[in-house]
């Protein structure tokens, strides 16, 4: 069953086309990336999806149903845990969850009964009681997410999960999202990690300036747009002028890059030996070599142009 | 049991409010604050001198001297039978200066001779020279009074010509020359305020019961709005609203959620508030269950009013700073703390359309001056209208 689908999306803030005629689908069961540069469009997206903001032009159907027209409905499907944390520092957890469980007109004993479970799986437990100001990002990240996810949505949106937190507690928040997938929920979710798109999602679109430059598995789009791989040699510093004289009579495609250079090829294994060989030979022994497969940051540039960590500043 | 939203946001927000420090300073501390310090630099409770007085002398004159002395807004006396009684009191810092009226005061008074005061000071020399000067002014304006009064016994019974050194004067020019003597030079004091008005600021800070007035009303007009607005302004700094906004709960419940919150915090501050200056002040009241409908009105138009600016508002920090302007500003022209007849003549009518005018006027009315319903029906219908402007706005 299809869980989310979006049809000719657009947004305009005044001249600013913040959306310009997006249209995709989400299976259910799915985890599904968005992955972008600042102000690709992301949060304007799953806002309108959410509810939040009215779309200028568009369709949003959930579950079937349209996301404009049976409001109601459709946000108890919805799960809904915005870019900023969003959580009353003067209020303890407990009491946060409280309050959303009201809105969502939850039975207290059928509240209590989720908070129990959730936070099991979330790993909430021991900080439930302490005021929300007092908790560290990570753990207020928890309580937002256990938030969001209260009322048993069938579609989950998460504005960037994981901005600041650390890579280990990244990697944790993951197995937690894993964790919700397997209790049968489909997960949307925005990221400008390009290694949490590849990771996490099945399946990522990549935005750039209101519109998916492309959509995809991770493997399959790194396959299509990711260029070759790279064997990336690094010798000495001093003779890093005398390797590239060395390997351009080699006649390879190469590139400088930091205090390294990359070399194109379609079969890296192989070309390693060879290129050690023929180093060594000429007293240039590389101290280091490196093989590097595409990643999603390649398909971006070689989509746009322009590299997706450079963007982002 | 089911969780209702309406009572889980309004319980959410009064926690949020009673948690937060600077929430509590802005609605509770400050007015308390503002009281204590017009009602003792001007209220008949907090004179600015206590004098401890022992009239050894006991006679008519002495007693109208010090009658007159007490019923000053500056000086507290505190009588005592003995002097070193008096002096320990003074001592002890509890009493500014000793006045002792010593035996003969009326006697030499009222047979023409010079009467005497003995007058002790507390060694803190602002002290001593404000409360010298004080007694001085008083003693200079009771002798004078005195001396006419005694001028006009001597006109009653002075012949009307008196002989003096062969001639004889008219007592018409006898009475001119003494009356040189007791007042040689006289200054005509020019007005330089306005009389009326600065008297009737100084009641307004002086009646007791209008600081009762000044409580409820502060809190209805500065911290309804400003609360108000801050806990909307907060949410959407927060980014909360926008998981109000993306739950079924609808607006409604939310605005009346926000609302109840607002009411309950405000009743609350509004009895921690009035208890405490019933208690300090001790004012003498008319209650009357009248209030309440004025109260309440005037609580949700301030509510109502405040969510509003944030709804207008570009942005949270510009709602929070619009509301504590116009919230300032009509604490000013409202009569909280000045009387309408003190502000300009346009600002005055500024004044008199804004509801919550309506409001301190009923409130003073109600408690101070003992009016009734008539006083109350219009600032109701208004402030309750107050509240109209957002419901349009959410639905
Ligand atoms: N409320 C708004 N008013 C006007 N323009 C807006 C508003 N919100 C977003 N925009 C603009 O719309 C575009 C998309 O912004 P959006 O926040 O959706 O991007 P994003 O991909 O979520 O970025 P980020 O990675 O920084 O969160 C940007 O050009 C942004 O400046
Ligand atoms: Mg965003």
């Amino acid at each position: 069953m299809i869980a989310l689908e979006v049809e000719g999306l657009t947004k305009m803030y005044g001249e600013v086309r913040a959306l310009d005629f997006i249209s995709f689908h989400v299976n259910e069961g799915e985890i599904f990336g968005l992955l972008g540069p600042n102000g690709s469009g992301k949060t304007t997206l799953m806002e309108i999806i959410a509810g939040v903001r009215a779309p200028t032009s568009g369709s949003v159907k959930v579950f079937g149903l349209d996301a404009l027209r049976e409001r109601e409905k459709v946000s108890r499907l919805i799960g809904f845990n915005p870019q900023e944390t969003m959580l009353y520092g003067d209020l303890s957890g407990w009491e946060n969850l409280r309050f959303v469980a009201s809105l969502y007109g939850m039975d207290d004993r059928e509240f209590r009964r989720r908070v129990e479970e959730l936070s099991e799986i979330l790993g909430t437990k021991g900080f439930l009681d302490k005021r929300v100001s007092k908790l560290s990002g990570g753990q207020r990240r928890r309580i937002s997410l256990m938030a969001s996810v209260l009322h048993s949505p069938h579609l989950l949106i998460l504005d960037e999960p994981t901005v600041g937190l650390d890579p280990e507690a990244r990697r944790d928040f993951w197995e937690v999202i894993w964790g919700l997938r397997d209790e049968g929920s489909t997960i949307l979710l925005s990221t400008h990690y390009m290694e949490e798109a590849d990771e996490l999602c099945d399946r990522v679109a990549i935005m750039d300036k209101g519109r998916i430059v492309t959509l995809g598995e991770p493997e399959e789009l790194k396959r299509r747009y990711g260029g070759t791989a790279k064997v990336i040699v690094y010798p000495r510093l001093r003779l890093i002028g005398e390797a590239e004289r060395a390997l351009r009579v080699m006649s390879l495609k190469l590139t400088r890059m930091g205090d390294g250079l990359a070399v194109d090829t379609e079969e890296p294994e192989e070309l390693v030996p060879v290129l050690i060989t023929s180093l060594s030979s000429r007293g240039l022994e590389p101290e280091r070599i490196e093989i590097r497969s595409p990643t999603l940051e390649d398909v971006f540039l070689n989509l746009t142009g322009r590299p997706l960590a450079e963007v982002m500043e | 049991m089911k969780l209702n939203p309406i009572i889980e946001v309004a319980r959410k927000d009064m926690l949020s409010f009673f948690r937060s420090k600077s929430t509590l300073f802005w609605t509770l501390t400050f007015p308390l604050l503002m009281m204590l310090l017009f009602s003792s630099m001007f209220g008949g409770r907090g004179a600015m001198f206590t004098i401890a007085v022992v009239d050894q002398d006991g006679g008519n004159v002495s007693k109208a001297f010090l009658e007159d002395l007490n019923s000053t807004n500056v000086t507290r006396l505190v009588w005592f039978s003995s002097e070193s009684d008096a002096k320990e009191y003074v001592m002890d810092g509890r009493a500014d200066a000793l006045l002792i009226v010593p035996r003969g005061f009326s006697d030499n008074l009222t047979s023409g001779l010079t009467a005497e005061l003995r007058f002790y000071t507390s060694e803190d020399p602002q002290v001593r020279t404000a409360v010298t000067n004080m007694l001085n002014g008083f003693v200079d304006a009771f002798s004078e009074e005195y001396r006419a009064r005694a001028l006009a016994i001597l006109e009653e019974y002075m012949p009307p010509e008196i002989p003096a050194g062969g001639r004889n004067l008219s007592r018409d020019i006898v009475i001119s020359f003494l009356r040189s003597f007791g007042k040689p030079v006289r200054i005509r004091i020019a007005s330089i305020t306005k009389p009326e008005l600065t008297s009737e600021t100084a009641a307004y800070w002086k009646e007791e019961g209008h600081w009762i007035t000044v409580m409820l009303a502060y809190t209805l007009i500065f911290s309804g709005m400003v609360g108000a607005a801050s806990l909307l302004a907060y949410e959407k700094l927060l980014g909360t609203v926008k998981r109000l906004i993306a739950s079924p709960a609808s607006r409604w419940s939310l605005l009346a959620g926000k609302l109840l919150g607002g009411l309950a915090i405000l009743t609350l501050s509004q009895l921690i508030l009035v208890l405490l200056t019933i208690l300090w002040l001790r004012p003498e009241l008319n209650w009357t269950p009248l209030i309440i409908p004025v109260v309440i009105a005037g609580d949700l138009a301030s509510l109502g009013l405040g969510l509003l600016v944030v709804e207008l508002s570009p942005n949270p920090k510009a709602a929070s700073e619009a509301v504590t302007t116009v919230g300032i500003m009509i604490q000013f022209v409202s009569g909280l703390y000045f009387p309408l007849s003190f502000l300009p003549d346009p600002l005055r009518a500024v004044a008199e359309i804004i509801p919550f005018t309506w409001a301190v006027k009923a409130l003073d009315g109600l408690l101070v001056m003992g009016k009734g319903l008539e006083s109350v029906a219009a600032p109701v219908i208004s402030l309750a209208s107050a509240l109209f402007p957002r419901w349009a706005e959410v639905e």
